[in-house]
């Protein structure tokens, strides 16, 4: 049987050609925008597998809600991240970095009146075109979760870091087997 | 792809209160996030941008072979899926363009890395068979182990 090839193929060959990698492709202009055409094309819509079937027909909405949460959240967590990685955590920074956010989400459901103003105020912030030095309430961000952890958040955080790094010493044991010494 | 992403697909593009109602599908992300981490055929990523999930790709990379008599080796996207915010039928503009292409192309690059030569096999969702249409994926029609979705493959990649 011959296979049919889509028109895109020609693209990717001339690609692994010209430097080996196909995701170069992601700093291609015209790439870039044909992709953007192809999924309006679709209302972008591209999910595949059994198992998308109902993220699929339960997400026929956004909510403004949800928006706000990914917007609020993807500031947090990009200040937290920067943040942490001066807490010299190594191997135990992905699940102590994952356990803040845990609890930062949880927070953010009850939040104080005067945190609330500053979300809101940190959100209108992140509308307006600033260079990041001009975002004067988004570098407060760091002071803001320092103060919405409480003291058992902190030591939640220190019991995970510490079972994090235990894990992962243990981690490499298994992964780098030291060949038994012979006399 | 990290506990934290299918924490953000759980908590925010299924919105917080469905979370709580979802106990398969909540069950369903874990046991493949298991997989992926225990068993070397299964490979899960996620693109992140600005330190959040906007898209989530899981792979399995061993067993599955093409529709093709040759049956030739594949990649198989066993889940391909884009936040609801980057769907332009939900918000306009939507958040991010591109997406789902991005993670294709990233299917097709493990498919290359592996010797499969770019081939790469999905059981397209019925809301996205314009998308890989549009694509000009070859089609292979609906198929009845797959509850009826249409499967599309990707060839190996030639000039």
């Amino acid at each position: 049987m011959p296979e049919n090839h889509p028109p895109e193929d020609r693209r990717l060959a001339e690609q692994l050609a010209k430097t080996g990698d196909l995701m170069d492709l992601c700093f291609d202009e015209t790439w870039l925008r044909e992709s953007a055409a192809v999924e309006e094309a679709s209302g972008g819509y591209v999910e595949a597998g059994l198992m998308m079937r109902e993220y699929v027909a339960r997400s026929k909405t956004v909510l403004p809600e949800q928006i706000k949460q990914m917007r609020l959240q993807s500031i947090l967590f990009t200040e937290l991240q920067h943040w942490m990685s001066s807490w010299q955590l190594g191997l135990s920074f992905e699940a102590t970095y994952t356990q803040a956010r845990q609890l930062i989400r949880q927070h953010l459901q009850a939040l104080t009146s005067e945190q609330q103003n500053w979300v809101d105020s940190l959100l209108a912030e992140d509308e307006q075109i600033l260079e990041p030095g001009q975002k004067t309430i988004r570098s407060q961000a760091i002071a803001m979760l320092s103060q919405m952890f409480t003291q058992e958040d902190w030591q939640i955080l220190a019991d995970t870091a510490a079972q994090g790094m235990a894990e992962g010493v243990l981690q490499v044991r298994h992964l780098e087997a030291v060949p038994p010494v012979t006399a | 792809m990290q506990q934290r992403h299918w924490s953000d697909f759980q908590s925010v593009w299924q919105g917080i209160l469905i979370e709580l109602e979802q106990p398969d599908a909540r069950w369903m992300w874990d046991y493949k996030l298991s997989q992926a981490q225990q068993e070397s055929r299964y490979e899960a990523y996620a693109l992140e941008v600005g330190s959040f999930t906007h898209g989530l790709l899981f792979l399995e990379t061993q067993w599955r072979r093409s529709h093709l008599p040759q049956r030739y080796p594949l990649v198989y996207v066993e889940a391909l899926a884009s936040a609801p915010w980057n769907r332009s039928a939900l918000e306009q503009p939507p958040f991010l363009k591109g997406v789902g292409r991005t993670l294709l192309l990233f299917a097709r690059r493990r498919s290359v890395e592996l010797g499969y030569g770019g081939r790469v096999g999905l059981h397209s969702l019925p809301e996205a068979e314009g998308f890989y249409r549009c694509l000009q994926v070859p089609d292979y029609g609906a198929d009845p182990e797959k509850e009826g979705l249409v499967y599309f493959e990707y060839g190996a990649i030639q000039s």
